[in-house]
């Protein structure tokens, strides 16, 4: 059973550019970086905790974005980002720690500005040769691993509608690209993981193409799954769509968070403690055993000594999600 | 998914002491359309010539598209695009007839499927290079012309849905940058950048940024604005108040009408020396 915790390397994955200058305007800032955001003190204090014997998060999945050189596209690189050596190194070191270490590119177009000028290329002959490029790149510097997430999330006109570049793919092309990642990666012999949030999309047509191949992970940080009985028609997901895809046969790695979804204090929203362990025992009761393969955590914040509380609550709620789902006491 | 509603759009020549213009293609922005615009102008350049004039008219305002094979972009071509000499030859046709050729070269996100695979490089550092390439192209090729017309129209905030499944948005200043850099690099070859004009935020952020040295038209005529349109403004009126608004603050407008009516209420409400004329549409 995985137990997933996501680690930012990169963290351009945010509004490139605000539509007017005057930010006062609009809700959102530019937010790309032109240098790593990623502290080594908070990565390697973060490492430490999920090496801890006891530890109940077991997968650590990547988000590696614009934090390491690809070899065949430098270009995308910022200043700070890893050599894809001493990214390799980490892998190997956190895998000879018993943790299973996945990669993730978003490859959502509301999530994909660490692409750089690429991010405005999406589906051009450039892109795919690009995509497949650093694909083979992370495959090899990851050691050929088990999963390899590709994100997926929030490609829609009404999460993009904030960037002055706003792009998003729908239909046939949507589902080709997708088709395009998956046969990239399992060149490499793994398997395409992704977020399964429909979304807008038409919910029939989104589940009759989703793939079966991939591990999917339709998140919701709702901090209740009790008398939720249809999905609502939004990014959110309600309960029943975990047990809605195990019944149609998508094998799950369910995903929660400790953002959002706490109450607002002025210092900003508290933690979300709720959420991971309730997902948890819902799916134990609502998903088929042999479709649950796991569950995963998405803390959202960058790495560094500020955001640390949030990862280590993360953590922390992994360790008793996982003990509730597994019927013990403590953890 | 190919709409060809041909047609040819004048300028009329009533506008006094105005430019006169025409717009020769096909479709109404369909953007499968584009090559057979461009075939149909070098097939029936004499005629269109002939048509134009009759209109009382003498410039045609050509949709080129990808019916262009251009120099410095060969790759954009297809198997059917004309070669320079040929446009030039056709370009040369409707001179002697007495028709200007002025080249529209759309550049909107939501029209631009002639660029190949560069339509889905909008924004990019690459595509700006190309556009700034097909520009000098399209001045070169064409003679020379006084504009350059460069479309910019349906590209805002609410997006049309493309076959292809791909959607692009420009918004607010990328939009404007985006718009103000085409026309510079028209301006940088001699002649006069000319464009739809549909700015989907407001007046007020239009003319705080835009360049009024550039000729500006209605994307439709009056007599097609559509309440709830979402690329037109919502009364006929308000498209009279809007050209009348951009003109008394230096912009120069080409009214796009359907008519001596259209035509006399646009001229009635817009200084003398920022209206170029009005366009027209006649059917081929």
């Amino acid at each position: 059973m995985i137990w997933a915790m996501m680690q930012h390397l990169g963290y351009n994955m945010w509004h490139d550019e605000a539509i007017w200058k005057d930010k006062k305007r609009w809700k959102w800032s530019n937010f790309c970086l032109d240098r790593m955001l990623t502290s080594e003190v908070s990565w390697n204090l973060r490492m430490q905790r999920l090496m801890e014997k006891g530890s109940a998060v077991n997968t650590l999945v990547i988000d590696v974005g614009e934090g390491v050189v690809y070899p065949s596209h430098p270009e995308i690189a910022i200043k700070g980002s890893w050599s894809a050596e001493k990214l390799n190194a980490e892998v190997k070191r956190l895998k000879a720690a018993g943790l299973a270490v996945v990669p993730k590119l978003n490859f959502s177009t509301c999530h994909d500005f660490w692409l750089g000028d690429y991010a405005r290329m999406i589906s051009s002959p450039t892109y795919y040769k690009v995509v497949s490029e650093i694909i083979a790149d992370t495959l090899e510097i990851f050691d050929g691993p088990p999963y390899f997430h590709i994100g997926m999330d929030e490609e829609s006109f009404l999460c993009s509608s904030g960037n002055a570049y706003c792009v998003y793919r729908e239909g046939d092309l949507w589902w080709h690209d997708i088709a395009f990642y998956a046969k990239c990666i399992e060149k490499g012999n793994c398997r395409p993981w992704m977020f399964s949030n429909p979304g807008k999309r038409d919910k029939k047509d989104f589940f009759a193409n989703l793939p079966k191949s991939f591990l999917h992970s339709p998140w919701s940080y709702s901090q209740s799954f009790e008398n939720q009985t249809e999905p609502v028609d939004s990014d959110h997901l309600t309960g029943n769509i975990f047990a809605l895809m195990s019944d149609m046969g998508f094998d799950l790695a369910p995903c929660g968070s400790v953002w959002c979804g706490g109450s607002l204090t002025k210092k900003g929203m508290s933690l979300n403690v709720k959420n991971y362990p309730n997902l948890a025992l819902y799916c134990k009761r609502r998903v088929a055993p042999e479709r649950l393969k796991g569950f995963f955590m998405v803390p959202w914040c960058p790495s560094t000594t500020g955001s640390d509380y949030r990862f280590m609550a993360a953590c922390d709620l992994t360790d008793v999600a996982r003990a509730m789902f597994e019927g013990r006491d403590s953890v | 998914m190919i709409n060809r509603r041909e047609f040819v759009y004048t300028m009329s020549a009533a506008a006094a002491g105005g430019t006169m213009c025409a717009f020769a293609g096909a479709g109404d922005g369909e953007i499968a359309a584009a090559f057979v615009r461009g075939a149909d102008f070098a097939r029936d350049a004499k005629l269109l010539a002939a048509r134009v004039k009759a209109a009382g008219c003498r410039m045609a305002v050509v949709d080129v598209q990808d019916f262009a094979k251009y120099p410095s972009h060969p790759e954009i071509a297809t198997g059917n695009s004309l070669p320079p000499g040929k446009v030039a030859a056709a370009v040369a046709a409707m001179k002697a007839a007495g028709v200007d050729v002025v080249p529209l070269l759309d550049f909107a996100s939501s029209n631009d499927a002639w660029l190949g695979e560069y339509d889905r490089m909008v924004c990019s550092k690459k595509y700006e290079a190309v556009v700034h390439d097909l520009i000098r192209d399209a001045y070169e090729v064409f003679g020379r012309p006084k504009y350059i017309h460069i479309g910019f129209e349906r590209d805002g905030r609410n997006p049309r849905k493309p076959d292809d499944g791909l959607v692009i948005v420009r918004q607010g200043d990328l939009w404007m940058r985006n718009f103000a850099k085409a026309a510079d690099w028209v301006r940088e070859t001699g002649a006069c950048a000319w464009a739809w004009f549909d700015y989907p935020w407001g007046l007020g952020d239009f003319l705080a940024d835009c360049p009024k040295d550039v000729v500006y038209t209605n994307f439709r005529p009056l007599a097609e604005a559509k309440t709830g349109d979402q690329f037109a403004p919502a009364s006929k009126s308000k498209v009279a108040d809007q050209f009348a608004t951009i003109a008394k603050k230096g912009c120069l407008v080409v009214p796009l009408v359907k008519g001596d009516e259209e035509a006399a209420a646009f001229r009635g409400r817009i200084p003398a020396g920022n209206f170029l004329g009005t366009m027209k549409e006649v059917a081929l």
